[in-house]
């Protein structure tokens, strides 16, 4: 049959088609599970000791944006407080407060994917006039 | 019919015509079969033809080497079914908003949805390259001809390589999560003769 048959919803052009796709849904996507916990955590004094900070370190995740450290004062199974955020190299260094200190961290990929916390560190020890490694 | 049917056929690939694909999604386009108009084109006259729809399916083979994480961008497996008899070559597709998000799945067969993970939670994963505006058109690295009904490399498997996005206020009750990505809103194709793309294919677009 000659003429035109504009059934076509759409035609974009002089000589075009435009045809349907059947479908209700057009590809599958799989996402990859929440991060591990940062490896190999350890906790050094930095140098000279009269610093009297102490620097943590950990070995990158992939993907993580930033990291948090944790730190407790009592002991390697005590009660950790979050004393950094928004980390976004794989160290960090603490303040001069005089005490006993473990470290942890956690990995996080975007803004809600958070990893477990990590093993803990050996402790370290500020005193007054300098940093020691217990 | 059939003469009539290998007529019409012949013109298509004489004239190479291109076809605009578009995705069934109002009630008047609920028909599995459209008849379109097809322009002679310097001859001035029209001539009709049927042509079928074309399936765009979410599959889980083969697997995605690229998966989704926050602020990241991961693989799209889909198949295409062209029940046509005639090779379709697909160009281009047409993408809903950025903001129209994937519902996630706890496997692979998407049937059970992944709580704390549904396109209205949002699980913040949409088309990579989608705009704010429905209908923004992304050309593929490599056109994709899909076969002949009966013929090879009908359906065509393809990986979309880093099509998929998510954003990175993903909850993370979407880790290690099967999403449906949200269908597009149209394909642009050319109709006719063509050497089919070898079935698994991957392909792209980047922009």
């Amino acid at each position: 049959m000659l003429g035109s048959l504009a059934i076509a919803p759409a035609v974009d052009a002089a000589s075009n088609w435009v045809v349907h796709v059947a479908s209700t849904n057009s590809g599958e996507a799989k996402a990859t599970v929440l991060p591990a916990a940062p490896a190999s955590p350890a906790a050094a004094c930095t140098s000279p000791a009269s610093n009297k900070t102490i620097k943590v370190t950990w070995t990158a995740v992939t993907h993580a944006t930033t990291y948090t450290v944790y730190q407790s004062t009592t002991s390697a199974t005590g009660t950790y407080t979050s004393v950094a955020t928004g980390v976004t190299t794989t160290s960090w260094t603490s303040g001069t407060t005089a005490g006993n200190y473990w470290f942890k961290v956690a990995a996080l990929i975007g803004t809600t994917w958070t990893s477990p916390e990590s093993a803990a560190t050996t402790e370290n020890t500020i005193s007054a006039s300098s940093c020691a490694a217990n | 019919m059939k003469s009539r049917f290998v007529k019409i056929s012949t013109r298509i690939k004489v004239l190479s015509a291109v076809a605009g694909i578009v995705l069934a999604g109002a009630g008047a386009y609920a028909a599995t079969n459209w008849v379109v108009g097809v322009s002679a084109g310097s001859s001035g006259q029209s001539q009709s033809a049927t042509i079928s729809n074309l399936s765009i399916t979410a599959v889980s083979s083969p697997s995605p080497t690229n998966l989704l994480y926050p602020g990241g961008t991961g693989d799209v497996v889909v198949t295409i079914s062209n029940p046509n008899p005639y090779p379709v070559t697909i160009t281009a597709v047409q993408l809903p908003t950025n903001t129209t998000y994937a519902t996630g799945y706890t496997t692979s067969a998407l049937t059970t949805t992944q709580t704390g993970c549904l396109a209205a939670t949002p699980s913040a994963v949409a088309w990579n390259f989608a705009t704010g505006t429905s209908g923004s058109s992304h050309t593929l690295t490599t056109p994709l001809t899909v076969g002949a009904s009966g013929q090879a490399n009908n359906p065509l498997a393809v990986t979309l390589t880093n099509d998929a996005s998510m954003g990175s206020t993903s909850p993370s009750a979407c880790a290690n999560t099967f999403f449906s990505l949200p269908a597009l809103t149209g394909v642009t194709a050319t109709g006719g003769a063509a050497t089919s793309t070898t079935t698994p294919a991957t392909d792209a677009w980047t922009s």
